[in-house]
């Protein structure tokens, strides 16, 4: 896309009562995710950097625009931004072309036309209902389209499908998708539901209350030992692949993640597609490798084996488990074993390992 | 039988008419701004603002003929425009009537905006919709209903103006001598035809726009309500 992206930078502080947000980060053009418990200031982030929190004392700039320096600040209606909310604010009055056409009459140069946006957020036949005779799901998708002809330089998600039910949630994370592949600005993904941001995010935010305990690729995040998190027993962490084959007589698909070979139920995509597979560190287990030579390697690619060396070795809880960090080519994966086990196989940091991955799901 | 003189009904109507058009103009925007201030701000201004409710209309009255008499400040102020003197005549009416029907208009309009829920506001804002077209596109649309409410109250409490109107318009015919006054000397006078006549024109007239009204405020409602 021609149109200049920029980093937003922000630095703020707020004090309420007992909470204190404090956050001095940048986020480039891509998509971050802002995770953590209730109550850590997720949305307070958001609603500084929207304009809509009075009270902070913030520094804001979104490339060379000052949005905020102290106290004295540019006006929301001046910032280019768009925000969704989990909450229906499209506006009661008007039927949806009307919202729609509300937000795009403010836009100087306006790239995309309402007709476009509806298509693509796949609308068309609601714009002339009024937002009470529309479905949640239908709410998200009109607000989704309406944030787009905003023609953000930034775009503020707050759970944005936190209130709908499973399936209408993941036909609109593929529609989500499909736009954020479209656009080059950064964007704020708040979220509780980790299936939601590990499909659709670039970054991890890890928020605790008020302070950010984490940040980086998702994928550096996932693997850090060091975060409390991690050590739960939904711990996980994400492999790159590209689809290598098809065996349709199995109804497999093959997938190579740097060298290794991984197989899934068959997927809808073209060889050659770059994938993202989530795979639960309580679903990996650890063999030593054998001194056989490698005459069964074609076996593993049907095992789901991979070669892998051991970089942690971390204690985890409850005592009985321990936590490995395991590495080959640009991929990080975790492995929750007990720790009677890693004792019984005198497992060591910068040992040569074979990962036995019992399932992977598909993100994307 | 004597014909009935027409003319206090029409000068009332004109009177709650121009009245709660010119309390509308007035209150949109002080209504607006108030549901914005701190609590205790609103409270000593809505305070201020009920004072017509309570007060009798001849304390009112006596109030407001001592500010408009030649001596008081708005006698001064209306003399230094080089205007016609205020009290015993029409403007002086509409001046009066609009501060006792202030609450009237005030009230609804209050508490209408005060319902406007702020996450479309802030919707809008994000859109790049400044303060003013915030207010013409989403509160005004939105607070139609108290809109319509101010305008009914303060059009009906106009028209049964009496305390007010006699403290400072006295009974100058085609300038102050609205319906209830009229119907008042009449009574006085003992002719309780015309004073019958007048009185039920007043409340067929009243039943009527108010009955317009509150139809057309009501189908709106079930409108909105339905879709």
């Amino acid at each position: 896309m021609d149109k200049s992206t920029h980093t937003l930078v922000v630095k703020s502080q707020l004090q309420r009562g007992d909470f204190k947000l404090d956050i001095n980060t940048e986020f480039r053009p891509a998509v971050h995710a802002i995770f953590g418990p209730s109550g850590c200031g997720k949305t307070s982030l958001l609603r500084i950097i929207a304009g809509l929190e009075q009270s902070a004392q913030s520094d804001i700039a979104l490339g060379p625009t000052i949005w905020q320096k102290g106290k004295s600040q540019l006006p929301t209606h001046k910032r280019k931004l768009a925000y969704v909310s989990q909450h229906n604010t499209l506006l009661p009055h008007m039927n949806v072309r009307a919202n729609l056409h509300f937000a795009h009459r403010y836009q100087q140069q306006a790239r995309l036309s309402v007709e476009q946006v509806s298509e693509l957020c796949g609308i068309q036949n609601l714009l002339e209902h009024r937002p009470a005779e529309l479905s949640g799901g239908q709410i998200q998708r009109c607000m989704l389209a309406r944030a787009l002809l905003c023609e953000p330089e930034l775009l503020l998600l707050d759970e944005p499908f936190s209130a709908l039910d499973k399936s209408s949630k993941s036909q609109l994370i593929g529609c989500l998708e499909a736009i954020l592949d479209t656009l080059s600005i950064p964007v704020l993904y708040v979220s509780h539901s980790a299936d939601e941001v590990l499909r659709l995010a670039d970054e991890l935010l890890v928020m605790n209350s008020g302070q950010i305990i984490a940040q980086g690729p998702c994928n550096e995040v996932l693997c850090d030992t060091s975060l409390y998190f991690n050590h739960d027993d939904d711990a996980s962490a994400l492999l790159q692949g590209t689809l290598h084959t098809h065996s349709p007589e199995y109804h497999l698909s093959c997938i190579d993640v740097d060298g290794a070979r991984l197989s899934l139920n068959q997927i809808d995509k073209a060889p050659g597609s770059k994938l993202r597979l989530r795979v639960m560190a309580r679903d990996v287990s650890i063999e030593l490798l054998d001194n056989e030579p490698q005459a069964h390697e074609n076996d593993s690619s049907i095992s789901n084996h991979i070669y892998a060396e051991i970089i942690d070795i971390c204690p985890s809880k409850p005592e009985s488990i321990v936590l490995l960090k395991l590495a080959w080519g640009e991929q990080q994966l975790l492995a929750r074993i007990t720790a009677w086990s890693a004792e019984k196989l005198k497992l060591h940091i910068g040992q040569q390992i074979k990962a036995q991955i019992k399932s992977a799901a598909l993100l994307r | 039988m004597h014909a009935v003189d027409l003319q206090p009904l029409y000068l009332s109507i004109k009177l709650a008419a121009l009245t709660s058009m010119l309390l509308l103009v007035i209150c949109i925007p002080l209504a607006w701004w108030l549901v914005q201030q701190k609590p205790t701000r609103q409270a000593l201004i809505n305070a201020l603002c009920a004072l017509p409710l309570v007060l009798p209309p001849t304390v009112i009255g006596f109030y407001l003929l001592l500010l408009m008499s030649p001596g008081g400040w708005l006698g001064q102020l209306n003399a230094a425009l080089g205007l016609e003197p205020l009290s015993f005549s029409f403007r002086g009416l509409v001046l009066a009537s609009m501060v006792y029907s202030l609450p009237f208009a005030l009230q609804p309009l209050q508490s209408a905006f005060s319902q406007v829920n702020k996450a479309y506001l802030e919707a809008a804002a994000c859109m790049g919709a400044n303060a003013v077209q915030r207010f013409i596109y989403i509160v005004l649309p939105l607070a139609r209903n108290g809109i319509y409410s101010a305008l009914i109250l303060s059009f009906a409490h106009t028209m049964g103006e009496f305390g007010v109107v006699l403290m400072i318009g006295g009974n100058i015919d085609s300038e102050t001598r609205v319906l209830s006054i009229a119907i008042y000397d009449h009574v006085e006078a003992l002719e309780y035809t015309q004073a019958a006549l007048l009185s039920t024109l007043m409340l067929v007239f009243s039943l009527l726009i108010l009955s317009l009204l509150y139809l057309s405020n009501g189908r709106k409602a079930h409108k909105m309500g339905s879709l």
